[in-house]
C-alpha cells in the first residue's frame, strides 16, 4: 500500500553522521543529498520500528583530522543503527537493510574512489554482520535523497534532474 | 534541438544584472591584500555595503570576538577582527548574496549553490593549510567563487538546460563539454568574463576559468587550481548542495598526485570539511 500522502507526516531529518530512528508507524526518516557517503535503512516488518544512518566513511579507525563521530562511518554507525532500532522493540532476526548512495565521479580511478570504497565496506560489513540487505541502489555519478517510511518501510529515492521511485 | 544560443558578451551583460552583484569584492581583496592598507581604508569601503558593515560589528562583538570593552566604531571592530578574518568574512557575506539568487537549473534546490560553494570554501581552506603552497584565504575565496559562472548561466539559459541534460545522458561526458557543445561556451567561459568585467585579480579569474581543467592554468595560479579541483572533488562527496551535474566534473587525479595531494589526505580531511561547512551554513545561511 503507497504510503499516505495528502497529510505531511512527521520528518526526521538524518544529517552527514548521524542517525535517527522512529518507533512511529506514520513517520518518515529523510536525509537530503548523499554523495559518496551510505545512506542505510534498518527495518522490522512486524513491529514496524526503523532507523537511518548517513555514514560518511567506511573506516572510523582511519586517521581523520577531527575525533571520529560514531556514526560518520559504516564500521560503529551500522552496529549502533541496528542497536538503536532493536531498542526500540525490533526483532534483529527479521530486519530488512537498504543501502543507498556511493556516488562516484565519472572519471575517477583507484586514486580518489571514496564512494566505491564505501560501498566495498557496506559489503564487507553486510557479509561479517550477516545483515539482509534486499536493495542496492549505489555508485554512478549522482546524488540521492531518501525519504524512508516507516508505515511499510518503502524509500522513496530523488536523483537530481530525473523522476522519484520507490524501493 | 531547441536550444538557442545567447552570444557570450550578451549573457554576461544580462548576468551582472542579478542582485547583489559582487563588484564591492575585488576592491576589498586588493586592499585586504596591499601590504600598506589601514583600517580606515578598509573601513571607508565596507561602509558602502550596509549588510557587510553591520555584520563586521556584529562578528567584533560576538562571544568568540569580543574583549573587555565593546566595538562602536568601525576601525575598532576591523583591528579587533584583523584582515585575515576580514577577508573571509567580505567574502562569505557579499558572494553568499549573489550565489544565493534563485535561479533554475542544474537541479538544484533553494540554497544549493551556496552551500555547495561553501564546502568547496572550506575544503580549500584546509587543504591549502596542509599544502603550505597557496595562500588559505584566498583558497577559501576561490572555493566560494568557482561556480559563479553556473549561476550565470542557470539565469539567463535556463530553457538550454533540458537539451544539455540529454546531450550529456547520450554522450556520457562530463556536463562541462555538453554546455560548451550546445551553447559555443561552459560556465568556466562565463566566469571568467564575469570575473573580469568586475576586475577580479588574475588568481581568481583562473580557478572559475579553469577549476576543472587545472593543467590549462599558467604556472603561477596552478596549485591554487588544483587546489579548489580538489576541494570541489571533497565537496561532491559530501553531497551537500550537488546539482545533477556535480559528479560529471572532470577529476585529474594525477596533477594532484603532483602536488602531494593524497587519497589518505583528502579522505583524512572529509570529517573536517564537514564540521567547518556545517558551522558556516549554521550561522551564515541567508534567509
Amino acid at each position: 500500500m503507497p504510503p499516505n500522502l495528502e497529510s505531511p507526516p512527521p520528518e526526521l531529518i538524518v544529517g552527514i553522521g548521524e542517525l535517527k530512528e522512529s518507533k512511529n508507524p506514520q513517520g518518515v526518516i529523510v536525509t537530503y543529498a548523499l554523495g559518496s557517503c551510505l545512506g542505510v535503512t534498518c527495518y522490522d516488518p512486524v513491529s514496524r520500528v526503523g532507523g537511518m544512518l548517513h555514514a560518511m566513511l567506511g573506516d572510523s579507525k582511519a586517521g581523520h583530522q577531527t575525533a571520529p563521530v560514531r556514526a560518520a562511518f559504516l564500521d560503529t554507525g551500522v552496529p549502533d543503527l541496528i542497536q538503536r532500532v532493536i531498542d526500540l522493540g525490533g526483532n534483529p532476526r527479521v530486519f530488512e537493510f537498504k543501502v543507498f548512495g556511493g556516488a562516484q565521479s565519472v572519471q575517477a580511478t583507484d586514486y580518489f574512489n571514496i564512494g566505491s570504497r564505501n560501498i566495498k565496506s557496506m559489503e564487507d560489513l553486510g557479509a561479517q554482520l550477516q545483515l539482509q540487505i534486499k536493495v542496492w541502489d549505489v555508485g554512478g555519478p549522482q546524488n540521492r535523497t531518501l525519504r524512508f517510511y516507516l508505515q511499510d518501510g518503502r524509500v522513496k529515492l530523488r536523483k537530481p534532474g530525473q523522476p522519484e521511485t520507490f524501493l | 534541438m531547441s536550444t538557442t544560443v545567447i552570444p557570450l558578451p550578451q549573457l554576461v551583460e544580462k548576468a551582472r544584472n542579478l542582485p547583489c552583484a559582487p563588484w564591492l569584492l575585488p576592491k576589498l581583496l586588493e586592499q585586504l591584500n596591499a601590504q600598506d592598507t589601514t583600517a580606515d581604508q578598509i573601513e571607508a569601503l565596507i561602509k558602502l555595503d550596509s549588510g557587510l558593515a553591520t555584520e563586521t560589528l556584529r562578528l567584533a562583538n560576538s562571544a568568540y570576538f569580543s574583549g573587555a570593552i565593546p566595538c562602536a566604531s568601525f576601525t575598532d571592530a576591523i583591528v579587533r577582527l584583523g584582515f585575515r578574518e576580514m577577508y573571509r568574512l567580505a567574502t562569505t557575506k557579499i558572494a553568499s548574496r549573489w550565489l544565493t539568487n534563485p535561479a533554475q537549473g542544474y537541479g538544484w534546490e533553494p540554497g544549493d549553490l551556496y552551500r555547495h560553494s561553501l564546502t568547496v570554501a572550506v575544503g580549500a581552506d584546509l587543504l591549502a593549510k596542509k599544502l603550505g603552497s597557496v595562500t588559505p584565504e584566498i583558497a577559501y575565496t576561490a572555493g566560494l567563487l568557482h561556480d559563479v559562472g553556473k549561476l550565470a548561466l542557470a539565469y539567463v539559459c535556463s530553457a538550454s538546460f533540458e537539451d544539455i541534460r540529454r546531450f550529456q545522458a547520450e554522450k556520457r561526458c562530463p556536463w562541462r563539454e555538453a554546455e560548451s557543445a550546445l551553447l559555443g561556451y561552459d560556465h568556466t567561459d562565463v566566469a571568467g568574463a564575469l570575473l573580469r568585467t568586475w576586475s577580479f585579480p588574475p588568481n581568481l579569474i583562473e580557478v572559475v576559468s579553469f577549476y576543472p581543467r587545472p593543467r590549462l592554468a599558467t604556472a603561477e595560479h596552478r596549485a591554487l587550481v588544483t587546489c579548489v579541483h580538489a576541494a570541489k572533488h571533497l565537496a561532491l562527496c559530501l553531497g551537500t548542495g550537488v546539482g545533477e551535474d556535480g559528479f560529471t566534473t572532470e577529476l585529474d587525479e594525477a596533477i594532484m598526485a603532483e602536488l602531494g595531494i593524497t587519497p589518505e589526505l583528502l579522505e583524512s580531511l572529509l570529517p573536517a570539511v564537514l564540521e567547518g561547512s556545517r558551522k558556516l551554513l549554521q550561522s551564515e545561511m541567508p534567509g
